[in-house]
């Protein structure tokens, strides 16, 4: 008698299905009063099947409220509602709206990078720490910095200390930390420092720091970067080095957008001198710097350079040293180059190109500043002119000439990358109007 | 009104039709399309700016009915603003929104997803850059773990083949302090 009885049917009050992106599946279903979870590897859901649970079910029992969630759209939603509604009897699709559980995981690359540029840099430090997906994606776009510095009380301070400042030219937020000990700067600082110079573009890096801290610094960036460094950095300064070798390296992994050298070491070979001379970026490089010269005929080298490459105009050279020692030298050097000498001993010597010549300035003392600049050679009086007024400043004749104004413009047109980190303090400058 | 549901209507001259990926039709102005570089290519291209030119229904095959909805609604409030220049550097920087735009985008981050993606496939430059910035504000002052919560970022974890437990590689100890920063007080806006 009871084996002809129809079977009860099941009830199910509600029933969730859920495909992920990684394409497995999981039935959550109540059964009465039971919750029952199962998960499900391999199902196939891109076939666009029903899954076999689900159908079971549908077909002997009666279910409440059923809830199919994929986590990315697909083809195999679209199949699985055909096959639903097929089955159904009293399928209610009216409000039926597909819940597709976007997340930032799902974003493409280009997109995640778009989000990531409008991230300040402190988010994009936390937001590479959450994967290591993130950190490749973070670290894969580079980010532009005004200016980075290390200096030593650089902001007042009560106790001495190492001061390291950056700005992004974005957002234009400007960092500070400060460091009294070796251990803190070399824990906190160093792979900051690092990170920045790897992945930043840098209009100035004002690295015034001492040799050892310099040395530790290097040392963890080459450590770190296995040896593949480059330095994307426009304005290179450094007056606190008393070594050659820490700015070589600098120099050696600088890419060619280098624009400003200002060095002051004061113990070094005539070796380190004539590697540095010969480094293209210095070669390359708009504005070179070098506050004492002791083998003036080594850094002449660097004229050489100039003429081999042909330079272009506003390129400049300046360093201080010993005055007739460099002027004999230059001359015996370059005498089938130069073009004229006047009685302060400036000189002018030819290059290859028809259009432009170095024009060479001295001080008047025995031990002064040497200045070598690319002018054009058509208006050669007036670069002189100009000169003059910009080594003399109690030349006022040369103030009025209107060529030298020329001069002017085009030196002022040569330094468009302003060094805004001696900019006065705002607050400051409000007072003063 | 140039947002309307399905209609038989004929179109008008200075309409087109877009059907979403759900197969529901849209009516859009032609003057609101000029913010999509994609529509207004197309427009272009097939050179449905003429009158005498019959107007195909364009298949928007990756945007739903809900995100084109959305779109509309964005495209007709900023019907009469000025083009939008891509290099303005003080409005790409800011994390300041008008009410309206903060009322419009204050969905959920699935969504907001979503409609980035709807923005960079109709290639709607103004509401792209404002949902970058939007996300951005999110978790801009949030740690590492709450960014994780925030954008739902599973961490790449593996575990350990001898024990099974998760090993966490994706932190070194040299870094950690890295992301602790803290910035001085914002410069004064330019």
């Amino acid at each position: 008698m009871e084996s002809d009885k129809p079977p009860q049917a099941l009830h199910f009050p509600r029933v969730a299905v859920k495909v992920d992106s990684r394409q497995k599946e999981s039935i959550n279903f109540m059964f009465g009063e039971t919750p029952i979870l199962i998960k499900c590897v391999n199902l196939s859901p891109s076939r666009g099947r029903l899954n076999p649970l689900v159908d079971y079910m549908m077909r002997n029992g009666e279910i409440g409220d059923l809830q199919v969630k994929v986590e990315k759209p697909n083809k195999s939603l679209g199949k699985i509602m055909e096959t639903l509604l097929e089955k159904s009897e009293k399928s209610d699709l009216s409000n039926w709206k597909p819940f597709f559980d976007t997340n930032w995981n799902d974003l493409t690359e280009k997109l995640k990078k778009k989000c990531i540029d409008f991230m300040h840099f402190k988010t994009r430090l936390r937001l590479r720490k959450t994967s290591k997906t993130e950190r490749l994606l973070v670290d894969s776009l580079k980010l532009d910095f005004d200016f980075l510095k290390i200096d030593t009380n650089g902001r007042r301070c009560y106790e001495e200390c190492t001061e390291l400042s950056f700005r992004d030219s974005k957002f234009r937020q400007e960092v500070y930390l400060k460091f009294s000990e070796m251990s803190e700067f070399h824990k906190t600082a160093v792979p900051l420092l690092t990170y920045i110079l790897k992945i930043g573009n840098i209009n100035t890096f004002a690295c015034e720091m001492n040799d050892i801290w310099m040395y530790e610094m290097l040392s963890e960036i080459r450590c770190q970067q296995e040896g593949n460094v480059k330095f994307r950095i426009k304005k290179y300064l450094n007056s606190m080095s008393l070594e050659l070798k820490q700015t070589l390296f600098v120099l050696e992994n600088c890419e060619h957008e280098l624009k400003t050298i200002v060095i002051d070491p004061k113990e070094y070979e005539e070796e380190e001198l004539q590697r540095f001379v010969c480094l293209s970026t210095v070669a390359n490089a708009q504005n070179v710097n070098i506050g004492h010269v002791s083998f003036t005929s080594t850094a002449i080298g660097l004229i050489e350079k100039w003429i081999e490459n042909d330079v272009a105009i506003g390129t400049k050279f300046e360093f201080d040293a010993v005055r007739q020692e460099t002027i004999d030298e230059f001359v015996t050097n370059f005498e089938e180059r130069v073009i004229s000498r006047n009685k302060y001993d400036d000189m002018t010597i030819r290059m290859d190109s028809l259009d432009r010549v170095i024009c060479m300035k001295c001080g008047p003392f025995y031990y002064t500043s040497m200045t070598f600049i690319v002018i054009p050679s058509d208006p050669l009086e007036s670069a002189l002119l100009f000169d003059k007024r910009l080594y003399s400043s109690t030349d006022s004749d040369a103030s009025s000439d209107e060529e030298s104004v020329e001069f002017v413009k085009y030196r002022f047109d040569e330094s468009e990358d302003d060094d805004e980190i001696y900019h006065e303090p705002l607050a400051v400058t409000l007072l003063k109007n | 009104m140039s947002c309307e549901e399905p209609t038989t209507s004929p179109t008008p001259e200075n309409n087109i039709t877009v059907v979403s990926s759900d197969g529901k039709e849209f009516l859009l102005d032609l003057k609101l399309t000029e913010q999509s570089e994609t529509l207004a290519r197309l427009i272009s291209n097939f050179e449905y700016d003429r009158t005498d030119v019959k107007k195909d229904p364009v298949p928007l095959g990756n945007i739903t009915s809900a995100q084109m909805q959305k779109i509309i609604e964005w495209l007709q409030h900023h019907r009469y603003y000025p083009k939008w220049e891509q290099n303005d550097i003080h409005y790409s920087t800011s994390f300041t929104f008008e009410t309206w735009v903060e009322e419009y985008l204050n969905i959920p981050n699935n969504e907001m997803f979503e409609l980035l993606n709807a923005a960079n496939y109709l290639n709607i430059p103004r509401l792209f850059s404002t949902i970058c910035r939007i996300m951005a504000s999110r978790i801009t002052g949030k740690s590492a773990e709450q960014i994780r919560t925030v954008l739902n970022i599973k961490t790449d974890v593996k575990n350990d083949v001898y024990t099974g437990i998760p090993i966490q590689e994706d932190s070194s100890s040299s870094e950690d302090g890295m992301s602790e920063i803290s910035l001085s007080p914002s410069p004064p806006p330019i």
